[in-house]
């Protein structure tokens, strides 16, 4: 299939099925074929961020059962190449391609000219079969990438778990911090997110933590605070992910974690010293064990 | 004018025999200009599709009749509805019906019955089907009213899911399995498992290897593609209907696997990421021609110090000079 696939929501997951289906007929291999970067990025779009870093992309589609991920460099050459050519090159000549999916509404090649009516054209020549999927409407509204990226942007953590059908996620490898949390008394585990990545705005919030390893992962209740530390830190610092998890207290530095978002407890702060600070970071524990009670009882 | 090769992906309707569907679209491709004359031009299908059944047929031209037993070898994907309560001499609704009975399993019941004909399976015949028994076909001797003993074959049932419930004792279910899989005998089973017998309502073949039904065509559709030229383009080139990959030959190895001799591994120019033996591909030679479907396979070596090398063998030449 071929497609950006930001989110795997659930209209790629639409997509996917119909690949599924497809090669586990045919007994083919099931490719999907992305660019990197992301076509927007690459046009410089001021404020883009991706609801998936590459990495968990694969590992989402790793865990579908994809045989092969490919991110095909987008770049000038890409974008100026005609749409056939495209097709030609890449998805016959190379990847061999018996069959292409595509969603109604992906365009390719110079000037986006490419369509999925104009792959039904070149299947003609080519002989490959071509499954157009069309979009998946929920709650009266087509499920998109950028519908998402608003509901990440507007802290609506409950929404983008329901378009996605998984929530909205950070992930990294712990970092060492400056061990700032753990002299207030609160250790966090710190991540550095994919700079591509879209973050929510600055604040703290309801989160889970799941440390990977190779038995699968153990997942801890959490909170996060995404931003600045305003209080301790001088401007222009760069936006830290912190992650403060209900009882657990173990070193885990080198370990890969995803932080999954729930819920927002409140917005960035600026606290006048180190002790209101410390009184607010208390208080934001205790409710996010009073958010999380009730989460487990919905 | 030479003839074309390749596969048509066609809808057959209820009422046709696939023979019919055959002889009818033979008609057509001459009718175009695209077959030399009946008694050279092969046409063929892939695997039989029930004079009631509908779905995907697909349909092998010229040179891709001698694939057609490769192509009908892939999985296969059907639409059935399962009729429960009711079991009938032909398994489907067709028969006469011989039982019936109420359905008392609730739909959790069904549903774990149907489910649980997942994996490896062996099915009875059923004595309304073409298989031979001591030279006669089955249903030969069906409608004289004998019943003979059957071998339970081997089936494959790779996925079973119930798509809807009708009714309490009516629902359609999706089944991807290998081929020589009887549906009709699938929905016998599960109503034998359930105690209140079933059969095979209606069935709708939803794909066959690559070929599905979204992109198949009726055969009046296919007409009118022939009425206005765009019928060629419609059929597709054996390479892209089999789940092999392609490799392309050396110069100087391609005239002798052109006339049909193995190609030894070291003339393949383009990359094959998985060399192994028992991998089927297809071998262009160096200028694009097709030579035929190839096989890796050992080879002992004259002397008996060498080891064995990996070499194609070719299995269906499609060279044009073959």
């Amino acid at each position: 299939m071929l497609g950006n696939f930001d989110g795997m929501h659930m209209g790629h997951l639409a997509l996917f099925d119909v690949l599924a289906q497809t090669a586990d007929t045919a007994e083919l291999a099931k490719v999907v074929l992305s660019f990197w970067p992301h076509p927007v990025s690459y046009m410089g779009a001021p404020g883009f961020g991706l609801l998936l870093s590459s990495r968990e992309k694969a590992r989402i589609l790793e865990e579908l059962g994809a045989d092969t991920f490919i991110e095909y460099p987008f770049d000038d050459e890409l974008r100026n190449m005609p749409p056939g050519d495209f097709i030609k090159t890449v998805v016959v000549d190379q990847l061999n391609a018996k069959a292409i999916i595509v969603g109604e509404d992906f365009c390719f090649g110079r000037n986006r000219e490419g369509s999925a009516a104009y792959l039904r054209e070149l299947s003609g020549t080519h002989g490959f079969d071509v499954h157009v999927v069309d979009s998946v409407t929920y709650d009266g509204e087509r499920v998109s990438s950028q519908l998402i990226r608003e509901c990440v942007s507007a802290r609506n953590f409950g929404r983008c778990a329901e378009l996605m059908t998984r929530p909205y996620q950070l992930s990294g490898v712990v970092e060492h911090g400056k061990q700032l949390g753990r002299r207030l008394g609160f250790p966090t585990l710190n991540i550095s997110p994919s700079p591509e990545k879209l973050l929510p705005p600055n604040g703290v919030y309801l989160t889970s933590a799941s440390i990977l390893s190779d038995e699968g992962g153990q997942t801890y209740e959490s909170i996060t605070n995404v931003g600045v530390n305003p209080t301790v830190s001088e401007g222009g610092a760069a936006i830290k992910c912190e992650t403060y998890l209900y009882d657990f207290d173990e070193k885990i530095y080198g370990k890969e974690v995803i932080i999954n978002f729930y819920d927002s407890i409140r917005g960035e702060r600026k606290f006048k010293d180190t002790d209101a600070l410390k009184r607010q970071v208390t208080s934001d524990i205790e409710t996010g064990r009073t958010l999380w009670k009730k989460l487990m009882l919905q | 004018m030479s003839s074309v090769s390749g596969f048509l992906n066609v809808y057959k309707e209820k009422g046709y025999t696939s023979h019919d569907v055959v002889a009818v679209m033979k008609k057509i491709l001459i009718g175009a200009g695209l077959g030399e004359g009946v008694g050279k031009f092969k046409v063929g299908h892939t695997g039989t599709l029930d004079p009631e059944a509908e779905g995907v047929l697909p349909i092998c031209i010229g040179k891709a009749t001698k694939l057609a037993d490769y192509a009908g070898a892939g999985l296969k994907r059907y639409s059935a509805v399962l009729k429960l309560g009711m079991t009938s001499d032909t398994q489907d609704d067709t028969g006469s019906i011989l039982t019936e009975s109420p359905v008392t399993a609730t739909r959790e019941e069904i549903a774990a019955a149907v489910l649980s004909f997942r994996g490896e399976i062996e099915q009875v015949p059923p004595m309304y089907s073409a298989v031979k028994v001591n030279g006669e076909r089955l249903y030969d001797i069906a409608r004289r009213g004998e019943v003979v003993e059957r071998k339970p074959r081997a089936a494959l049932i790779k996925r079973i899911d119930i798509v809807e419930f009708h009714d309490d004792s009516t629902l359609t279910i999706d089944v991807l399995c290998s081929r020589g899989t009887y549906i009709r005998t699938l929905c016998h089973d599960i109503g034998e498992k359930l105690g209140c017998g079933g059969l095979m309502g209606s069935l709708v073949r939803i794909a066959s290897g690559i070929f599905s039904i979204e992109t198949a065509l009726r055969i009046d559709q296919m007409r009118e593609a022939a009425e206005r030229g765009n019928l060629l383009a419609l059929i597709r080139p054996i390479e892209k209907c089999l789940p092999f990959s392609s490799v392309v030959v050396s110069e100087d190895a391609t005239p002798s696997m052109l006339a049909g001799n193995k190609v030894k591994i070291v003339s393949i120019t383009s990359c094959d990421n998985n060399p192994k033996r028992g991998r089927r591909v297809f071998a262009r030679g160096f200028d694009g021609q097709i030579a035929g479907l190839y096989e890796y396979v050992y080879e002992q070596q004259a002397s008996p110090d060498d080891e064995r090398v990996l070499i194609l063998k070719p299995l269906v030449m499609l060279a044009s000079n073959s």
